[in-house]
C-alpha cells in the first residue's frame, strides 16, 4: 500500500492567460480522481517564455492518496 | 499576507519574525488576514483584532473565493498531542494548556493523544523549500475528530518532530542562513486538519531543547525561549476567524463576513509568488505587491509568471502602498514613485 502523503514534482508549460486553471489542469490530469494535491506552488522556471513557445515551469506538490 | 513557509524567507523565514512587517500592514491597511508562519514566534505573539490568523489551507480556499472568514471573540481550542511525545515534554506542553487558560483565560480543552504515533518525516524538494510527511494520517484526523465533538471550535495540533542538533540545516537555520527545515512538515500537518475538520486549525513542533548558542539568529531567538512553541498557536487560535463555507448557509448577521472579493490588496515576497493564494488574488484583479527586500530559495517572479506587480523595497514600502490604495491614491503617482513622469496629453 502505497504511504497517504507524497512530494510530487512535474514540469508544465504555461501558456498565456490565467495560470491557476492551468495549473489545477495538470495536477488533475496528472493526480486522477484517487488523490488530491494538499499543497502545491510553482517553485521554478525551466525555461522562460519566448516568442515562439510557452514558459515551462516546475510545480511542487505534497499529494493526498485516498481513501486514507 | 503571504510569507510561503519552508523556503528560506529573509523575513519570516524564522520564528514570526515578519510580525514586526504584519502589525505595520495590520495598522496600514485595518485588517489583514495572515497565516501562521507570519503570526508564530513560539513563546512570543501579539494579539490584535486588526490580525486574521488562518492556517494556509484555509487561506488558499479564502482566496480562491470557496470560504469566507467569520471574525470570532473566542474559541475554544482543543489539542491534539502526538502519541510520540516522551513524557517529561508532553507534561511541558499540557502546562502550557493550563497556563494560558490560567494567565489569559483562553478556554483550551480536550485534550487527545493520538492513538499511536503520528511518525513525522523532513525532506527537502530540489528548489530547496522543505516539506514533509506524517506516516499516520488517519490517527491525526481522528484525534481531531475526537476534539472537534467534545466541544473545541479551533484545533491546535503539537507533533513531535526529529530532533537534529548537530545537522548542518539546523545550524544554518540557527545563525539565519538557511531554509526551516521543520516548516514544510507543519504545513502539510495542519493543511490536513484544516482540510479534514474545517475549523481553525494550528500546529507546534515538540523538540528537546536545543544547548544555548551565543551566535544565535535573533530571528530565530524567539524559538529558544522556553520548552515548547505552543503558546503563539493557542493565541493564535483563540481568535481566529471561522471557516465559512461559501455560498454561506446560516445566520452571520452578527460578524459580518470576510470574502475575498473585500480584498484590496496581496502582499507576498517577491520571488515567491506561484502559490495558491497569491495567484488567485492576483488573476482576479487584487492589486499584488511584491517585496523585493524579501528574498528566498525561489525566484519565481511576477515577470516570470506574466503576472502584473507593484514592486517594493521593503515591507515599510509595502505599507505605504497599502496606505495609499485604501485612501484611493494612484500608485503610479510620481511623488510615491521618485521618478519624474512626462505629462502626457
Amino acid at each position: 500500500m502505497s504511504p497517504p502523503l507524497e512530494h510530487l514534482e512535474l514540469a508544465m508549460d504555461a501558456n498565456p492567460g490565467p495560470l491557476l486553471p492551468q495549473v489545477r489542469q495538470v495536477l488533475a490530469e496528472r493526480l486522477g480522481p484517487d488523490s488530491e494535491a494538499l499543497r502545491w506552488a510553482i517553485t521554478g522556471v525551466a525555461s522562460p517564455a519566448t516568442a515562439t513557445g510557452p514558459a515551462r515551469l516546475t510545480l511542487e506538490a505534497v499529494v493526498l492518496r485516498m481513501p486514507l | 499576507m503571504v510569507v510561503p513557509t519552508g523556503v528560506g524567507c529573509r523575513v519570516g523565514g524564522y520564528a514570526g519574525d515578519a510580525l514586526p512587517a504584519a502589525r505595520l500592514l495590520a495598522a496600514a491597511s485595518g485588517c489583514l488576514i495572515t497565516h501562521p508562519n507570519v503570526l508564530n514566534a513560539a513563546a512570543l505573539y501579539w494579539s490584535d483584532p486588526r490580525l486574521h490568523y488562518v492556517e494556509g489551507w484555509a487561506l488558499n480556499r479564502f482566496a480562491a473565493g470557496e470560504l469566507a472568514l467569520a471574525p470570532a471573540r473566542r474559541q475554544r481550542v482543543g489539542l491534539v498531542l502526538d502519541a510520540a511525545i516522551e513524557e517529561p515534554l508532553r507534561l511541558r506542553h499540557l502546562q502550557v494548556a493550563q497556563a494560558c487558560g490560567a494567565s489569559l483565560g483562553l478556554a483550551i480543552g480536550p485534550v487527545v493523544t493520538t492513538e499511536e504515533p503520528l511518525g513525522v518525516g523532513l525532506a527537502w524538494g530540489s528548489s530547496g523549500a522543505s516539506w514533509g510527511t506524517i506516516g499516520a494520517v488517519g490517527a491525526l484526523l481522528r484525534a481531531g475528530e475526537t476534539v472537534v465533538a467534545e466541544g473545541a471550535t479551533a484545533v491546535a495540533v503539537v507533533a513531535r518532530f526529529p530532533d537534529d542538533p548537530g545537522g548542518m540545516a539546523l545550524e544554518a537555520y540557527r545563525h539565519g542562513a538557511g531554509v526551516d527545515g521543520l516548516a514544510g512538515a507543519e504545513a502539510v500537518i495542519s493543511h490536513l486538519l484544516s482540510r479534514h475538520l474545517r475549523v481553525p486549525c494550528a500546529h507546534a513542533p515538540a523538540l528537546a531543547a536545543l544547548p544555548p548558542d551565543p551566535a544565535l539568529d535573533a530571528r530565530a531567538a524567539a524559538e529558544e525561549l522556553g520548552h515548547t512553541f505552543l503558546p503563539c498557536v493557542l493565541v493564535g487560535l483563540s481568535r481566529a476567524p471561522d471557516l465559512v463555507p461559501l455560498p454561506a448557509s446560516g445566520n452571520h448577521a452578527a460578524s459580518p463576513l470576510l470574502r475575498a472579493d473585500q480584498l484590496g490588496a496581496v502582499v507576498a515576497p517577491a520571488g515567491a509568488l506561484g502559490g495558491e493564494a497569491v495567484l488567485a488574488c492576483a488573476e482576479r484583479g487584487v492589486p499584488l505587491i511584491s517585496v523585493s527586500g524579501n528574498p528566498c530559495v525561489l525566484q519565481v517572479d511576477g515577470a516570470v509568471l506574466g503576472l502584473p506587480v507593484v514592486e517594493a523595497g521593503s515591507y515599510a514600502e509595502a505599507a505605504g502602498l497599502v496606505l495609499a490604495l485604501r485612501e484611493g491614491l494612484g500608485l503610479e503617482t510620481p511623488a510615491f514613485r521618485g521618478e519624474p513622469e512626462a505629462l502626457r496629453v
